[in-house]
């Protein structure tokens, strides 16, 4: 897909997003809003071998979304790619149903369990050290919070993954710059983030999470790099991008819109897929 | 002759490695002379990742799951309770094979503190979905255990304690996938036990033959899960049942066998000896300890005494 695909995909997925957690009443919105054009850029932008007619295919990149309560994002994702049907989007933290407010590893594509947070990048550094050990040609990718990372098992995890010299795999940070209830650096400050990745070992980037030119760059080296360090990419990011009142608002971590909120918030994203798609459909006319 | 459980449980490892290059063992900084020949062997499949258990637990279950069957070795109560989420979300929900070599359960490292106490370790693994436990009483026992875990191709964890052992099993004399086994047979009482405490148990019962009273020993070995029909054929006839465990009073075996028993309605006289649920502060050795809990020798038989000679009031 070329970027205006990529941005037209992003602002369709925004729109799933809301409706499947205004249909459920429930669902964490702004923190999935945030990481939908790295998730789009991941799946959609050719950067990870996935097969959705077989999920568990040996080779394919492992990808463990660590901030579980995205998974708004990797559920409209892998439905739309054909991991599991449409339709279980509608039963979203519905009784019994598939998809519930964190991820499993019944989903389809679901590759780890999270929601509680500080376990995806120790795991993927396993899972990284194992392809390693064993010349496995797969890469793992993970896509972290930011307030994550005051957990202290990340860095654990980054001290291990530096150590054992983990160039195969690659984690993104969606700096969004809030926790659930105040911004990071009000709580537990992080900056200077780049220093202190650096610091561990790794590789970094910091890159705009938004947009499609900067993901594309980033992520389009990772399967040729030279270097033994493992690849962090700071992505900067917006909590709630594409619905103005949700955006960088401490109220916004898992409250639902209601009345004329959700109004709205459909007229911006419908907006935004409009803009989108008629850009799509200029290239096309234009034969490119 | 007593013998060392490292010993057994290192030679047991050792012989699954060099088969299988798909094997790893992964240490919190804990050392064994047996993980170091291993090392010495096989460099690749032994790795220690530093004092981080949290993120030991992780890389394990991501191992596991890039195809590795992995061990993980260090001291009981730390690769337990520090790390009791991971074992949670990415060890057992994934149902991985992770199988920990618990270094020192209950007082092994008594007098090195509570911090070192793994006294409650079963009682926390057994509610975690699909991890079976094992408290070996031999070095037969663990190398079954060890090869049983590694078959499983589920977590496990292993007790291995830290004093030594004196042998029960013959090689080859028993199915230790069957969960438990009735040692000896008696008709006075039936005490279940397990682990380092079978071998007091077996004394405690040489001495009370003397005076007639004739104690059934069972080992239960394996904790999760329960082989309940078995334990129940193994306690159904009993006159009174005593379970002697080093754990906590919460969540051991005298709670497995206390539940058996009101599950089925088995209205006879029943004790639980275990150490206590309070923290032991300041140096709690064996010797003291049990002397604390009622667990040392003389205790025992006073209480198997009691309880063989105890009238049926049901």
């Amino acid at each position: 897909m070329n970027v205006q695909a990529l941005e037209y995909k992003a602002a369709e997925l925004r729109l799933h997003i809301l409706r499947t957690a205004l249909k459920a009443g429930k669902g964490h919105v702004p923190p999935a809003f945030s990481w939908v054009e790295i998730g789009v850029a991941l799946f959609y932008g050719g950067h990870l071998n996935l097969r959705s007619d077989d999920p568990t295919w040996e080779n394919r990149d492992r990808f463990i979304l660590s901030k579980g309560h995205g998974c708004l994002t990797l559920y409209t994702m892998l439905a739309d790619l054909g991991f599991f049907p449409k339709t279980e989007l509608d039963n979203f933290c519905g009784p019994g149903s598939l998809l519930a407010g964190h991820p499993d590893t019944h989903i389809p594509g679901v590759e780890g369990i999270s929601g509680s947070l500080g376990h995806g990048l120790g795991v993927s550094a396993g899972l990284a050290l194992g392809a390693k050990l064993h010349s496995c040609p797969w890469k793992v990718v993970t896509v972290m919070g930011d307030g994550e990372c005051q957990e202290g098992s990340v860095w654990e995890a980054a001290m291990f993954a530096s150590h054992h010299q983990l160039h195969n795999l690659v984690a993104i940070i969606d700096r969004n710059g809030l926790g659930a209830t105040n911004y990071t650096e009000n709580n537990v400050a992080l900056e200077p983030f780049v220093n202190k990745w650096e610091a561990f070992g790794w590789e970094v980037l910091s890159i705009n999470g938004h947009s499609f030119e900067e993901l594309g760059k980033a992520l389009g080296c990772f399967r040729q790099r030279q270097s033994l360090k493992p690849l962090m990419i700071l992505a900067q990011t917006m909590k709630g991008k594409g619905v103005s009142f949700m955006e960088t608002s401490v109220d916004w971590h898992h409250r639902i819109p209601k009345g004329e909120e959700v109004e709205e918030a459909l007229r911006q994203l419908m907006g935004a897929i409009s803009s989108s798609g008629s850009a799509v459909t200029m290239e096309m006319a234009h034969g490119s | 002759m007593a013998h060392d459980f490292r010993d057994a449980v290192f030679d047991s490892v050792f012989q699954i490695v060099s088969k299988n290059p798909r094997t790893i063992i992964l240490t919190n900084d804990m050392g064994a002379m047996g993980l170091s020949q291993i090392q010495e062997s096989y460099p690749r499949q032994v790795l220690n990742v530093g004092i981080s258990e949290q993120n030991m637990m992780s890389v394990a279950a991501g191992l596991a799951l890039s195809g590795y069957v992995v061990f993980v070795y260090g001291i009981a109560s730390h690769i337990t309770t520090r790390c009791y989420e991971q074992l949670k979300l990415d060890v057992c929900a994934l149902k991985v094979p992770v199988i920990l070599l618990g270094m020192g359960p209950g007082l092994s490292y008594g007098v090195d503190g509570p911090t070192h106490h793994a006294t409650h370790d079963c009682a926390l693994l057994q509610t975690l979905s699909g991890m079976t436990i094992y408290l070996p009483a031999d070095g037969v026992a663990i190398k079954a255990m060890v090869e049983l875990a590694y078959q499983g191709g589920t977590p496990a964890y292993i007790r291995i304690d830290k004093d030594p052992y004196e042998s029960v099993y013959a090689p080859n004399e028993h199915d230790f996938s069957l969960g438990l086994e009735t040692i000896q047979q008696g008709e006075s009482l039936c005490v279940v036990t397990n682990g380092i405490m079978l071998a007091r148990v077996r004394e405690a019962a040489r001495e009370l033959l003397e005076e007639g009273i004739e104690v059934a020993i069972v080992d239960l070995y394996r904790m999760n899960p329960c082989n309940e029909s078995r334990l129940w054929e193994a306690c159904a006839r009993a006159q009174a049942i005593v379970t002697v465990e080093e754990h906590g009073r919460t969540g051991g075996i005298g709670s497995l066998v206390g539940r058996l028993l009101s599950e089925r309605g088995h209205a006879i006289p029943f004790r639980g000896l275990s150490l206590g649920d309070e923290m032991l502060f300041g140096s709690a050795s064996r010797p003291w300890a049990y002397g604390q809990c009622g667990l040392e020798k003389e205790s025992l038989k006073n209480t198997f005494r009691q309880m063989a000679l105890l009238p049926i009031t049901v």
